[in-house]
């Protein structure tokens, strides 16, 4: 009966023994795992978050660039571009034109929550401004704008939108609300 | 106190057994919960982003090409227009040409035009560089910059009408990235609002009036009657010195050109 108990505690001990091994060892193991796999977890929300906001917008950067427009100068109308409206005011030097062209455009779609900035020989031009407070709070929701960049043969322009961003977590009304 | 060695072994072995059991099972589990999931990312998430980043950067990159190119088209008329090539032996009015022995070569122009626009468009293509804002290092922005500045740039065919230019790639553009290679032909084309023909109308136009009228008091307002409506691209002015008369043909419409957006013009004597 003596014997019994020594053997099962003998036995007890052993199982705890293996148990703790087999912790050290499972620790040891995910330590291994953490650090070699971490890096491509990490790799791969990034790339995500990057693919998603440039994708989005440059189609829709390329469409504003496209858009027809009637421009007259000294009584000759014609039929120009969004693109060509942009060369035209860097001549001129007046962006009165195209900020309001812009605004008919992308304005009457996304209210105050889009901004675009033209950069050309050195000088900067801001063509629309979102709404710095409304900004603040929709980048606490939301973190990141959707943002692009293009290059053209004069000038580069870049551009965010708080709307299309607001769009991914919240319906259509309550992105007009916040936003137009 | 007596102890039954074969069941203190039997005890050690069992525990050995169950370390060895648990950490293999918890292993194994481990390698399929994070690793699998991981391959499938690459697989079904990171690859196919990666292929419609390069997609959109050569989106990006054909319509800047393309913007170049209608840029190009019309500097290079612009600058045509002002020195336009011509058979015979020219004289100068006030450096103005006059068309009395010579007159304008259309053939002659349309190799100049493509020349000139090669050039143009050429520097446009060297000032590209790519928005792309990458995280991925697979490639560089300079990488995607060169593939339009350098591999683009070299691999134009171009054949002008006098109106309408094709720009046919001789290969399909390469985008190589680590896991995939996207191919894309760049070929386009652009076209002028009128032919180049339309300086040889110019000067016919020019030549048959003040044939007409150069025997009238009134010379000026003869041509003026002669050339009402006769061209739909261009407006025209008349300027009489002596015996000399001066056509000057503006465009309809305006032009991108070096010194900003506005009519281009057509200006040739006649005497």
């Amino acid at each position: 009966m003596m014997l019994r108990k020594l053997t099962n505690k003998r036995g007890l001990l052993g199982s705890l023994f293996a148990l703790i091994m087999a912790t050290i060892i499972i620790l040891f193991i995910l330590t291994g795992f953490y650090f070699v796999l971490v890096p491509f977890k990490s790799k791969e929300v990034e790339i995500i978050k990057f693919s998603r906001s440039n994708l989005e917008n440059s189609q829709e950067l390329i469409s504003y660039l496209n858009t027809p427009l009637e421009y007259e100068s000294s009584g000759v109308k014609q039929q120009i571009n969004m693109q060509n409206l942009i060369s035209i005011s860097i001549s001129n030097g007046d962006f009165s034109i195209l900020k309001q062209e812009t605004d008919s455009t992308l304005g009457k779609l996304y209210g105050k929550c889009y901004s675009l900035e033209l950069k050309y020989g050195g000088k900067n031009e801001k063509l629309a401004e979102a709404d710095l407070e409304l900004k603040e709070i929709l980048i606490s929701i939301i973190k990141k704008p959707v943002a692009a960049k293009i290059t053209l043969p004069n000038s580069k322009i870049t551009y965010e939108n708080y709307y299309l961003t607001c769009l991914r977590e919240n319906s259509i009304e309550v992105c007009d609300i916040k936003c137009i | 106190m007596y102890l039954n060695p074969n069941l203190n072994k039997r005890g050690k072995i069992f525990a050995l057994g169950i370390t060895l059991a648990v950490v293999l099972a918890v292993t194994f589990s481990l390698y399929l919960i994070i690793t699998k999931p991981a391959g499938k990312i690459e697989r079904e998430v990171m690859q196919p982003l990666a292929f419609l980043n390069v997609q959109s950067e050569a989106r990006e990159a054909r319509h800047y090409l393309e913007e170049s190119a209608d840029l190009a088209m019309q500097q290079t008329l612009s600058e045509l227009l002002q020195d336009f090539p011509n058979i015979g032996n020219c004289e100068h009015f006030n450096g103005i040409v006059l068309y009395t022995a010579c007159r304008p070569d259309v053939e002659k122009s349309k190799e100049v035009f493509e020349n000139k626009f090669e050039g143009e468009f050429n520097l446009h293509l060297d000032s590209y560089k790519s928005s792309f804002l990458t995280l991925d290092k697979g490639i560089s922005e300079e990488a995607y910059s060169g593939i339009i500045s350098k591999q683009a740039k070299e691999n134009f065919e171009y054949a002008f009408d006098g109106k309408a230019l094709e720009a046919k790639s001789k290969e399909r553009v390469t985008y190589l990235h680590s896991s995939l290679k996207y191919e894309i032909d760049f070929s386009f084309s652009s076209e002028l609002d009128f032919s180049l023909d339309e300086v040889e109308n110019l000067y016919t136009l020019g030549k048959n009036s003040f044939e007409k009228c150069k025997s009238e008091s009134e010379i000026l307002n003869c041509v003026d009657k002669e050339l009402q409506g006769k061209s739909s691209f261009f407006n025209f002015s008349l300027e009489k010195n002596g015996s000399i008369v001066v056509y000057t043909f503006t465009t309809r419409k305006n032009y991108f050109h070096s010194n900003g957006f506005s009519p281009l013009e057509f200006k040739f004597a006649l005497q």
